[in-house]
């Protein structure tokens, strides 16, 4: 313990070194975008070209005060839980099929073509027969989400799977490793960072779903938000909640990312 | 170049159909009115179906040529 000690203390104080020392230069970058971003919002805000447009300090206390009253949060809540379980659907499903379409070339044969296909088709054109099939509630809005972000979690799982290299399965025959502990313990934490950017990326287009479907079923939370401000042509408002909306989508997004490089931080040792 | 093209056509398709749901015009009223009569769900299917075969047959016809320009851009590289 008294050996390991000090390297650890010196493998801490490094890596903390260089947190700040990258952490500086990014923030200050960021910074400089952020302000840039505010005061080209401002000065064309002010400038009256576009009506559509207020500026940023109209807008802001705007957002404070929705904040403030609960109801945004309870808008962004309501959302974002309709993307979480539309979310798990989706990757339960996701992982499930694309593990399957990975290890197997016949199926993945016969349906390779309907998935590829399927990132290029708009997912929204099913929003008027979701709606006949399964009303304007939750049902229906979790279905689209789950539209929304299964295919790219399928994509990823079996791409993942297929990259697994033939060397990696005949060590693990080597050592003996069962049918089930091949899956389990070789082939898909390997597969692990193809899956777990598939899942990233699925919750990303899950919250964009969410609030899709916020909008055309039932108009509730976020999409309520959005078009109660529309239609009152209430702009201060209306960017209020899309800036909050940005903001949330920014902040799952980064989230996913930490938990992704905290989940993968094993393989770049 | 052709990929970011490839791309940007796949998203300009889903956002023409969301905004033309959302304004309920051309492809959006559409895909509205053929949905909500059960006496005319074939033509909506057949719509989509038209929506999708467009969607892929460009999305393929752009991922040839991103294939085919594969070949030009390495040499440009390798030079």
């Amino acid at each position: 313990v008294s050996v390991a000690e000090p390297t650890k203390t010196a493998q801490r104080r490094a890596r903390a070194r260089r947190f700040r020392r990258v952490d500086r230069s990014k923030l200050a970058r960021w910074g400089l975008s952020i302000g840039l971003f505010f005061v080209i919002w401002e000065l064309i805000g002010r400038s009256g070209a576009f009506i559509a447009i207020v500026p940023a300090s109209e807008v802001l206390p705007d957002l404070w005060h929705e904040l403030g009253s609960g109801d945004l949060i309870r808008a962004t809540l309501g959302t974002l839980s309709i993307a979480a379980v539309a979310f798990v659907i989706g990757a339960v499903v996701g992982v499930s099929f694309g593990t399957i379409l990975g290890v197997s070339k016949r199926w993945s044969d016969v349906f390779d073509p309907l998935v590829s296909a399927s990132f290029s088709v708009p997912i929204s054109m099913f929003i008027p027969v979701i709606a006949v099939y399964f009303g304007l509630e939750f049902k229906s809005k979790v279905v689209l989400v789950v539209l929304f972000n299964v295919f790219v979690i399928i994509v990823n799982t079996a791409t993942g799977i297929r990259e697994v290299p033939p060397a990696v399965i005949e060590m693990g025959r080597a050592f003996e490793v069962g049918r089930l502990g091949m899956y389990t313990r070789v082939i898909l934490p390997w597969a692990s960072p193809y899956i777990i950017t598939g899942l990233r990326i699925g919750l990303g287009r899950s919250v964009q779903g969410a609030i899709l479907a916020d909008l055309f079923f039932r108009t509730q939370n976020l999409g309520l938000v959005i078009r109660n401000a529309a239609g009152s042509f209430d702009m201060s408002q209306l960017l209020a909640s899309v800036f909050f909306i940005t903001i949330i989508a920014a902040g799952t997004m980064g989230l996913a990312r930490i938990v992704e490089w905290r989940l993968l931080r094993w393989k770049s040792g | 170049v052709v990929a970011g093209v490839r791309l940007g056509f796949g998203m300009a398709m889903k956002g023409m159909v969301i905004a033309e749901l959302w304004v309920l015009r051309g492809t959006g009223r559409l895909l509205e009115t053929f949905s909500s009569s059960p006496r005319r769900l074939d033509l909506y299917y057949a719509l989509v179906l038209l929506i999708v075969a467009i969607a892929v047959g460009v999305n393929e016809v752009l991922k040839r040529l991103e294939r085919r320009l594969r070949p030009a851009s390495r040499a440009i590289e390798g030079r």
